[in-house]
């Protein structure tokens, strides 16, 4: 089944980036201009995301995401916005949107995105899980021991939460960002690379000692754990 | 440690109006005593003079008719019914022999006939010299007559009056004090109310206003301007927001669509020769988007944009955090990291922007102060403010240098060949500002100390 999503944007150019890069990943894309467009599109149809821009003519986007929430809507929203700094992004999520996206964005960040929320919304179904597993890369989440083709490593409490967050995520792209929202909590730029040092470092613990190796790094967008290259 | 500052000036004006105040009506006391005084010395001497003029009238009225035997027979007869009792007189003959009277002889320097002139004098039967108040008569016929009364009453009288008046000036001390206190009291009351407000204004709440009655009392006058003033700020931030926001907006979307068309461009371009140079271009729009958002978030956080989102955090598992988060990158430049921090930090503010604030500073720290070997992280809390501090033993900042440090764009490094915008220290300044606080840099010997003061509500 194809995945319908509802764009709502005004600016034309970014409007066409994102469907384009949509509909070259096999999603369907519904395009709104305007707030009360786009309003009217996400109550009357099942959508498998909205992306909506957080300034729109007609009506705001926050007020259009308030208005989505009060209509018994769930449907995963993803807020686009020229306005970057923390606090906005802090109310744009206290307004129920499920992430917040500061313009301008590189497709391959909205597209993770994207793909983390359908996972998710799957997720909420699945039965609580208690170990994850990769190939032959183990992990317990009761007793949090991880092995690798039944050797024990060693991971600090930061690299488990790291590489759970990895293996929640398999072969999906997840970006720098992503990573320092769900395993640190916190959405400002480290600057440097930062994030890229972790991730050396859980590599090498997972991945040295191995044949196949399992972390890659997706070039110019962030990483992915993935059996296959 | 503005507001010890201004408690203290306060007291003093506060001590300085009530002695003002005290004086003032001390001063405006002074004369009104001074004439009473003066008054009821005036009637009481008066009374004295009319007494011996009396006393002297029917003496000399007796002279006339009976001549100078009468005179001295009358004085006798005075002094012997103990009419003179309170006073002196005394009749002489033109050698100034003694004829009659209760004193042995005529007061040497009394040459003169004289209404009223005062004079110690010995009387007889008396051991001490007493003071009168005397009157003279020069008859024709060369005979001198002295009359004089005890004027020692006149004194005490005096004495008591001065007493008197001494302790209305010690009584209106105290009521002075008290009523100056009270006017005192009052004008506080209305500075503090206008102050209270002024400092919640100055702390960030800009929609605070002073209470104001409808008159056109001066403290209500003055309430008034300042809401006024406070309006016309509200609506410069609001507007500020407002542009900031557009800016924001207008800009970033432009660089949206260069970055949609560099993709696209790319792609067409893969593995052709013209792809280094796209790349190179798309990293410089990152770095206009990097400092783009930058600058406004500093200007919305001078701005006091971002207190709306104020919540109580544990500041210790924060610093905890970045250290670890910084910990690997730091190694990777050959710098340790540690921690020093109470066991418990909690923190009303930002963690957000706090944690942004550490976070470039803890950058700045590896980027400049690696060579030193370790990086320090730390945070004390003393009850009024917790400082959090970064500290470093590289090469520092001289003391001349550091206020341009902390400018938007400030960069030491002349050339401008490193990597970095120039705003770290600025937006780690903006937010300490925002939470009240600021920025220090200090020198750790060797090394830079940073510093942010945050106060405690």
């Amino acid at each position: 089944m194809t995945k319908k999503i509802l764009v709502v944007e005004d600016d034309a150019t970014t409007a066409d980036y994102i469907a384009k890069g949509l509909v070259q990943n096999g999603y369907v894309v519904d395009r709104a201009a305007d707030g009360l467009d786009g309003l009217f599109h996400a109550v009357n149809a099942p959508y498998a995301a909205v992306i909506l821009d957080r300034m729109l003519p007609g009506m705001d986007g926050l007020a259009v995401l308030a208005a989505i929430r009060a209509a018994g809507s769930d449907t995963p929203v993803i807020i686009l916005s020229a306005l970057g700094s923390t606090d906005e992004r802090v109310k744009g999520l206290k307004a129920g949107s499920d992430d917040y996206l500061v313009k301008p964005f590189a497709f391959s960040e909205l597209l993770a995105r994207l793909e983390v929320l359908q996972r998710r919304g799957a997720a909420h179904a699945a039965p609580v899980v208690t170990g994850l597993t990769c190939a032959d890369l183990s992990m317990d989440l009761l007793s949090h021991r991880v092995e690798r083709a039944g050797l024990r490593i060693d991971l600090q409490p930061r690299e488990f939460r790291l590489l759970e967050f990895l293996l929640r995520h398999q072969d999906q792209v997840v970006t720098r960002t992503m990573m320092l929202e769900e395993v640190w909590d916190y959405h400002f730029d480290p600057g440097t690379n930062v994030i890229d040092v972790h991730i050396s470092r859980l590599r090498k613990k997972i991945d040295e000692a191995a044949a196949v190796p399992l972390l890659h790094t997706v070039r110019g967008v962030g990483y992915k754990l993935s059996q296959a290259a | 440690m503005r507001r010890p500052r201004g408690s203290r000036l306060a007291r003093s004006t506060t001590a300085r109006f009530v002695l003002l105040y005290l004086a003032l009506s001390l001063l405006g006391a002074l004369p009104v005593l001074l004439f009473v005084y003066q008054q009821t010395d005036r009637v009481v001497t008066k009374s004295y003079q009319v007494t011996v003029a009396d006393r002297e009238a029917i003496l000399v009225e007796t002279q006339r008719t009976g001549g100078i035997p009468a005179l001295a027979q009358s004085v006798r007869e005075r002094i012997a019914s103990g009419a003179a009792a309170h006073g002196v007189l005394l009749l002489v003959d033109p050698a100034g022999r003694k004829l009659a009277g209760n004193m042995q002889a005529w007061p040497p320097t009394l040459r003169e006939p004289t209404d009223w002139v005062q004079m110690r004098l010995y009387r007889d039967g008396h051991e001490e010299p007493e003071m009168f108040g005397l009157q003279t008569v020069h008859f024709p016929s060369g005979h001198r007559l002295l009359v004089g009364t005890v004027v020692d009453d006149r004194a005490r009288l005096r004495d008591a009056l001065a007493i008197a008046l001494a302790g209305a000036l010690i009584l209106a001390l105290p009521i002075g004090l008290a009523g100056s206190l009270v006017l005192v009291g009052f004008v506080n009351r209305r500075v503090r109310a206008i102050d209270g407000v002024a400092a919640r204004i100055a702390a960030g709440d800009l929609s605070r206003r002073v209470e104001t009655r409808d008159t056109n009392e001066p403290f209500d006058r003055l309430g008034g301007s300042l809401n006024a003033m406070l309006a016309r700020i509200e609506a410069l931030v609001e507007e500020l927001r407002l542009v900031t926001d557009a800016l924001a907006h207008d800009l970033r979307s432009p660089l949206m669509r260069i970055r949609a068309s560099l993709d696209k461009a790319a792609d067409e371009l893969a593995g052709n020769p013209g792809e280094p140079a796209i790349k190179a271009i798309a990293q410089e729009i990152e770095g206009m988007l990097r400092m783009t958002a930058g600058t406004l978030e500093i200007s919305r956080t001078e701005a006091g944009i971002g207190r709306e989102n104020f919540a109580g955090f544990d500041l210790g598992a924060l610093i905890h955090d970045l250290c670890e988060m910084y910990h690997p990158l730091a190694e990777e430049h050959g710098v340790s990291i540690t921690v020093e921090k109470p066991p418990a930090l909690s923190y009303f503010g930002n963690r957000e922007m706090i944690g942004q604030a550490v976070s470039n500073l803890v950058d700045n720290a590896i980027k400049y102060g690696a060579r030193g070997g370790v990086i320090q992280i730390g945070a004390e809390d003393d009850g009024s403010a917790v400082r959090l501090w970064v500290a470093d033993r590289g090469a520092g900042i001289a003391a001349e240098r550091r206020e341009e440090a902390l400018r938007k764009y400030g960069r030491l490094d002349d050339s401008r060949t490193t990597d970095g915008s120039g705003l770290g220290l600025a937006l780690v300044r903006a937010v300490a500002r925002l939470h009240g606080g600021d920025l220090r840099l200090e020198d750790n010997a060797p090394g830079l100390r940073a510093v942010i003061v945050l106060p405690r509500p």
